[in-house]
Formats: structure tokens, sequence, C-alpha cells
């Protein structure tokens, strides 16, 4: 077993909601609402999304609103946690899926509508556009700052020069694992004492370029989604952002800061199989679950809860359910998804948090959107608010590239303090 | 401070192979007369992996796959326990020719018709998800996008795997490609040097610190840190400090071909300083041999 780190600040952004209590309600609730995705774009395809609910004053369509999302809540975060990290040795590990890269269509259109013109009138050849749903895109229509943006958007860089932080600075993207990876790897961080303090966690707003191309990867539920059930047709992507505040246990017992609960446990593993498909044995998570479950020194009868990436596409739900109804069938599983969709870059980080919110209130709330076992998984989730009383929570992260990530959070501190 | 032993290490760049670039270092005779925007000639690829099963490969992945495959090989291990190998890269831009495919083929056919290949292939972990299929690597795969700290991001990872004990070896890279639709977008801040763009792809296989190895550690600073010998890239290429752009070109992997260098050529020990634009912070590579 190696030190557990404790968790002094924590704070999301999400169609869950943006302070604790809310995000409570709604997880226990499931009161939630889908989001047309003309907001996002006029041109995206016609797939709802769960809207982060803080853009009322609009978008920029760019990085930037994945960099404003994850500022707001590191803001929170840091608030929450009661920390001036200026002057402190502090690290910074962020998760994003989109990144900068895929936020970049408005500049790139301006940029390729001008190459093409000057084509035109080069070789004097009437070059015309195909199609024309998008003929607004290939305009010159955009800011002059958008390519700026795209510079000014790298979430762990940019954020830790706002923040004035000078220690290691890591921005992750590993896909839909990125957000669980950058807690585990500020984990490390600490453990090892390259850090005092590590503000870690993950970040994905939502525009055109990512909306498309899930939508064109055909695993997007046209309804709400529903994770784990027999006639799941997809995911519903979200958008949001998840920070937390760790320190070693000493740190935050030294200076009398606030524990909401301990990262206990960290484990990744690939599948090395194929780019989109998990393993049909699941290897990579099992990897990954049994490091983590090490790193942590438990058994996996010690965990009162999973909170699966449940992401209700056919192939993760059929690879992971079945994983789970094989080694861990007497452990309730959690999909919360279908009250956040999938927030990508945010989701592991997202679901940490709700994984200790859960383990605070002593009770797993019911996966909504499920209702019918699928045969080929065998698996089902809570299906009612489940009371529990152990202190050790699972959560899992699968991506693509066959990346795997598992976390073990704890509100077990009764060691510590 | 955190340190590891470089056992292998591999390089392919616009420039040629690992052999060419060092033997061209060596002599400088390309200093100043660099090629505008050459592409890394991946063939030799076909050699070292089945072509089939290369056929879907992108060329920057091709070009990882080139350079991790020779540090592997350089390295002369026995194959290690494949869950006790991880992998982590570090790229600025990640698979740009795919992005812009996927963003041209919005724009050209609409979202409707949109290519899905081209969105798979245009994640930031598009490269690091292809090297541990082709390399068979199941201890961890990790992708760090930064700009020109993404290889000193990705070095702190590897440091951290090791030394947590998670990993025994880590395969660590740095990768990126040109793409001349990408570099027109925004040719001001991507130019970080007056040299022309290059494109390449170094890795180095580390492994937990042994005696007669290279020492590989880092360190973040807000100022250059003192030394006696070191090479600058990223923004501090503009500020007279002693830098090696004018031979590789502009690149985001410049302090990764400085460490490569560093690691092949150098004396006792180097420092490999860089910086990113419009940032304070800067990551400092020493090699110590």
């Amino acid at each position: 077993m190696k030190a557990p780190v404790a968790v002094t600040g924590m704070a999301s952004i999400s169609a869950a909601g943006i302070d604790m209590q809310s995000i409570w309600a709604t997880l226990t609730t499931g009161s939630n609402t889908l989001s047309h995705p003309s907001i996002l774009h006029k041109d995206t395809l016609a797939y709802p999304f769960f809207a982060a609910p803080i853009f009322s004053n609009g978008r920029r369509d760019s990085a930037c609103d994945t960099f404003n999302l994850a500022r707001l809540a590191m803001l929170a975060a840091l608030k929450d946690a009661s920390l001036d990290v200026s002057a402190q040795k502090t690290g910074i590990v962020l998760g994003t899926t989109a990144g900068s890269a895929l936020h970049f269509i408005e500049a790139y259109a301006q940029s390729r509508a001008l190459r093409i013109h000057n084509d035109e009138n080069n070789n004097g050849e009437n070059t015309t556009f195909q199609g024309n749903s998008s003929s607004q895109l290939q305009s010159p229509l955009s800011q002059p700052h958008d390519a700026d943006d795209y510079f000014k958007a790298n979430l762990a860089l940019h954020l830790g020069q706002s923040f004035n932080i000078k220690g290691p600075t890591i921005t992750l993207a590993n896909a839909c694992t990125s957000g669980a990876d950058a807690i585990g790897i500020g984990m490390e961080l600490l453990r090892q004492n390259e850090c005092d303090y590590v503000i870690c966690g993950g970040a994905d707003a939502l525009s055109l370029v990512p909306h498309t191309g899930f939508a064109r990867l055909m695993v997007y539920d046209e309804k709400h989604c529903r994770p784990f059930d027999a006639n799941r047709a997809g995911l519903n992507l979200g958008e949001g952002a998840a920070i937390m505040v760790l320190e070693r246990i000493e740190t935050a017992l030294a200076r009398k800061a606030p524990i909401h609960g301990l990262i206990s446990g960290y484990g990744s593993g690939s599948d090395a199989h194929h780019f989109t498909a998990p393993h049909p044995e699941a290897r990579g998570l099992l990897h990954a679950f049994e490091s983590a479950l090490s790193d942590a020194g438990l058994e996996s009868s010690q965990l009162a809860f999973i909170n699966a990436h449940g992401t209700a596409t056919q192939e993760n739900d059929k690879i992971e359910g079945a994983f789970f109804h094989k080694h861990l069938p007497e452990i309730p599983v959690w999909a919360s998804k279908a009250i956040t969709g999938h927030t990508l870059g945010a989701a592991g980080a997202l679901e940490a948090i709700f994984s200790l919110l859960a383990l605070q209130k002593n009770s797993v709330p019911k996966s909504y959107g499920f209702t019918e076992i699928d045969p080929k998984i065998l698996l089902s989730p809570t299906l009612a608010h489940t009371e529990i009383s152990k202190k050790y929570a699972l959560s899992t992260s699968l991506g693509f590239g066959g990346g795997n990530a598992a976390l073990i959070v704890s509100t077990d501190t009764s060691a510590f303090i | 401070m955190l340190s590891a032993s470089i056992l292998g290490q591999g390089l392919i760049h616009s420039l040629g192979s690992s052999e060419i670039f060092f033997s061209l270092y060596k002599d400088r005779i390309k200093e100043n007369t660099f090629v505008s925007q050459t592409s890394v000639d991946v063939s030799g690829l076909s050699n070292m992996l089945p072509g089939v099963s290369l056929r879907r490969v992108p060329k920057y992945a091709r070009m990882g796959l080139m350079a991790a495959l020779e540090a592997l090989n350089n390295a002369n291990l026995p194959i290690p326990d494949v869950n006790r190998l991880g992998l982590v890269v570090g790229t600025a831009f990640s698979g740009a020719q795919m992005n812009i495919d996927f963003m041209d083929s919005i724009l050209e056919a609409s979202p409707q018709l949109s290519s899905p290949t081209a969105f798979s292939h245009a994640v930031n972990n598009m490269g690091a998800g292809l090297l541990s299929l082709f390399l068979n690597i199941r201890g961890g795969c990790q992708t760090i996008t930064q700009f020109d700290l993404s290889f000193a991001g990705a070095l702190q990872v590897a440091l951290l795997l090791l030394a947590s004990n998670k990993n025994d070896y880590v395969l660590l890279g740095a990768l990126d490609e040109n793409d001349a639709r990408f570099i027109e977008t925004c040719p001001q801040e991507l130019q970080r040097t007056p040299y022309p763009h290059s494109e390449g792809a170094v890795f180095f296989l580390l492994g937990k610190s042994i005696p007669n190895t290279a020492q590989i550690s880092l360190s973040w600073h807000d100022t250059i840190p003192t030394a006696n010998n070191i090479v600058c890239s990223g923004d501090l290429n503009k500020n007279n400090h002693i830098n090696n752009a004018s031979f590789y070109g502009t690149s985001p992997i410049a302090q990764a071909l400085d460490t490569a260098l560093a690691v092949y050529f150098g004396t006792e020990e180097t420092l490999c300083v860089c910086k990113e634009k419009n940032i304070e912070q800067m990551a400092a590579i020493n090699i110590r041999k």
C-alpha cells in the first residue's frame, strides 16, 4: 500500500450542476434535460447533448470555452481548499480530449477560404465548393483571435500561468481517460515529493468538430442515453470541468484544511488490441484495476461501489459490463452518464468527484437510463438508491486508443485524523 | 529530483534517419541551408513491420513507430514484461494532417458526410494508441500535449511512472508532423525560429537509474537556470541563447532533438532548456553521462 493523498478542494461544472448540493440533487433525482445541438453551431448534426450551464453569454466556439470551463472550476476548487497556490510548490495536471486541436475550425475555414481564393485567382480555374450546408463556414468569418485562441487555450500551461503556478505542468490528452489519469498522475507528483500541492482534473467544452466527430462514428443516441441497457443506442455527449486540489495528508492536517476524501489508488493499462474497440476480455481494464487495487493496498471486497465508464455505446458497455459481472459480481455498479452525458476529458475527474460525494452521503444513486438487462452483459447497475457503509469506491474510464484508467477514492480518513 | 537511465534512443527527422541526423550534426554541413518543409521518409518502416498491418496507419504514427522501434532495438534488452512497459508521448499538434483532413471533410462535404476515420485519427492520443497497439505495450499509455513543452511534460510523467514502480521501463517520445494547411492558418504563432519547419520523432527507452548509463532528469523554472552547457529551444531561440534550430529547423520536438544530441555527443552534463511562447515557465532537461 502506498500513501493516499488528501482531496482538500473539489469543484465541477456540468449539466448536473455547479455546486455540490445541486449536483447531488441532480444525481439522485435524475432531473436533467438535453440541449439542442444548434446552440453549438447552426450546422451541427441533430444529436442532443448535455450543456454546461455557464455559457449564457455565448460561446467562443473555440478552445477558449474549454479553458474558461476549467478556469471557473479551478477557482472554485481553490476557494474550497482555502489555498493560494501562487507562493507554494504546486503542480498542475489537467486532462482534455478535444484539447485545442478539435476547436480550430473557424480559424482554419478562414485560412482555407483565402487559400482557395488565391488558387482560383492564380490558376484562373473556377474552383467551387461542394455541398451547401456548411457554406457559412467557408466564408472568412473568423475573428482575428481564432488562431490565437488555439495557442492560449492549452489547459495546464495557460491555467498554470493564470494562477502563477511554477511547478510541474502537464496537459494530458488520453481521450476519455484523461481526467482520471490526471488525478492519478497528480497523486504521484505528491507521493514522489515533486510538489506540495497539485491542481488536477479535466475539462472539455463542445463545439462543431468534436460533436460532428462522435456523431459520425455512429455511436450517438438521438434520445437520452441508456448505459448498460439492453436497448442502449449510444452515448450523449456532455461538457464540463472537474478540478481537485490534492495534497499530502500531513500537509492538509498541518494547515487545518478540510479533507473531503482521499485518492487511494490509480492504475493504467493499454489494451494493445484495436484503436477504437476495447479488448474483448478487457485486459487493459483488468491491468488498470489490479494496479489501482494494489496501489491502494485493498481487496476488492472493500469496495462499496463502482462508478462505471458506462457510455451506453454497444462496445464499451458490453466489455466493461461483462468485466464487472465476471470479476466484481458482488459490488454495486453505478452509471452516471445519463445525467451528464459523456464529458470526454472531464469524465474521469467528474466521476471521481461524484464517487466521493456518494461515499460522503453513504448512498449510491440509481443508474438513470437503465431499465432492462442485456443478456450479453448480465449486469444490472443500481436500480434504486442504495445505502452503503464501506468507504472505498472504484471509478473506471476507457478511451480511444485502448487506454484504461482506474481510480480508487475513499472517505476512510480514520487512520489519519 | 527524479531521474532515470536512458537505455536506448531512436530518431527520424526531416533531415533523415538518426544515423544521417547525427552525421550531419557532426559535420554541420546543413547549417543555414535547411530545406523547407521536408517530409520525413517513412518507407523504411515496411522493413520493420509487416506492410499489410500498416495499411491504414497515417504518416504521423509511422514516424513514431520508426523511432520507437529503433530505441527498443538500440537498448538491446530482453523483451520486457509488456505489462510493465509504459508508453508516454509528447506531441504539440498530434496528427495535424488527419485533424485538418477531418475539418476539410466537414467544410467540403458537410458535417453529415464528414469522415469518421479522419476524426478517430485526429484525436490527440492517436499516435500513442497506435504505437501501443503495434508494439504490444500494455503497461499504460499517456499522451501529453502542451506545444513546445510537450516533451518535458511527457518526461515528467515517465519519471513518475518509473519512480512509483508502476513501470519497469517507459518508452518516452516526442512526435510531431508538419501540415502546410495548418502552418498557413497560424504562421506567426508557429514560427518559433527564423528557420523552416521540420518534423519527426524522437524516442528513448527509459529504465530505473543504473550506473554507467546516461541519466535524464527534469526541473521547472521561471528563469533560465545556470549551467556550463546549456542548449535552448522553443521561445528561447530568439534571445541569443545557444540553440540548434539553424540545424534542425523550427519544430515543437526541438527539446527532444536537443536531448538526443546531448545523449549522442554530450560530454559530462548538458541542460536542454525550453520555453513556450507567452508562458513564463520553462523546463530544463538535464543529461548527465
